[in-house]
């Protein structure tokens, strides 16, 4: 598998590593124990298009969000984290 | 400019001299150097006030994604998000780095990291088909040049490579604790053309 990495280009998958699921969203300063425990716990584990983060560690060390399926392990689209995080605000 | 003298990692493990399979026309040139080596990370939104300072102190602008500025003695090396490495003049240590330091204030974070690399220099006929078998990066002239740069991966450790001349000539920059796997993995992809060796002949 190749990653298209949006600074280096396209590298092989052996030069990043991963590290989860990019789609929960971090729950306001005094949410329940409940919103907590789904937060840090809790992930789904989808058949089909994800968004994973990404670190491209044997490279330009960026965060990546990778929108790809995990049944054909089509890759449909790339980021920068930083870049997401701060559109999704 | 620092208190501390760099002791190569190579040191004793080759002697300068030809090896290979051709020791009448080596085909790979491998050479250890060194140079003082600053990583230099603009804070949000400071980028463009850095890239001013550096370029009215060493004409060096910080240069795109995956490109090199220099002059005749140093370069400004994109090395991964955000983060450019700015190397001095071969063999010196010709940066001030407290003045650097002190003119980056409050713009960038500025690391010291002249004793954290070992540099190679690879050169010659065959130093691309000697890449090549190190790493998947395309280094044909119509993707990789004079004044580029590219943080990969080679023989599992992340190193920085700088395209210096079309000849071709690179600088492979590699942690300084990985220097001998490196090394001993480049001399065994260079071995089928022949290739010269050179030590560091001095600690700066
Ligand atoms: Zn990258």
């Amino acid at each position: 598998m190749r990653i298209n990495c949006p600074l280096c280009g396209e590298r092989a998958s052996d030069e990043f590593s991963y590290l989860g699921d990019a789609t929960p969203g971090r729950p306001p300063s005094g949410a329940s124990l409940k919103e907590w425990h789904d937060y840090v716990y809790l992930r789904d584990n989808p058949r089909g298009p994800h968004h994973e983060y990404w670190h491209h560690v044997g490279g330009c060390r960026a965060w990546l969000v990778i929108h790809r399926d995990t049944f054909t392990h089509e890759i449909f689209d790339v980021g920068l984290a930083c870049d997401i995080e701060e559109s999704v605000g | 400019m620092s208190e501390f003298t760099y002791t190569s990692p190579l040191a004793g493990v080759i002697k300068p001299g030809v090896y290979g399979a051709s020791k009448t026309a080596p085909g790979v040139a491998i050479l250890e150097t060194w140079r003082s080596l600053y990583s230099i990370m603009p804070r949000n939104g400071q980028q463009s006030v850095v890239s001013g300072v550096t370029r009215e102190r060493y004409g060096l602008p910080l240069p795109d994604i995956g490109r090199v500025t220099s002059n005749a003695e140093h370069s400004m090396i994109w090395s991964g998000l955000n983060q450019w490495m700015l190397a001095g003049a071969l063999n010196e240590t010709d940066i001030n780095f407290p003045e650097l330091a002190d003119a980056l204030k409050d713009m960038a974070a500025l690391v010291d990291h002249s004793h954290a690399r070992s540099i190679i220099r690879l050169s010659g006929s065959q130093a691309r088909h000697t890449l090549a078998k190190l790493c998947a990066l395309d280094t044909h002239p119509r993707s990789f040049s004079s004044n580029y740069s590219a943080a990969t991966r080679m023989a599992h450790i992340s190193t920085l490579i700088h395209q210096i001349d079309a000849a071709p000539l690179y600088e492979i920059y590699v942690p300084r604790a990985f220097a001998r796997s490196f090394f001993s993995e480049l001399c065994e992809a260079a071995a089928e053309y022949g290739y010269i060796a050179e030590p560091l002949r001095r600690d700066p």
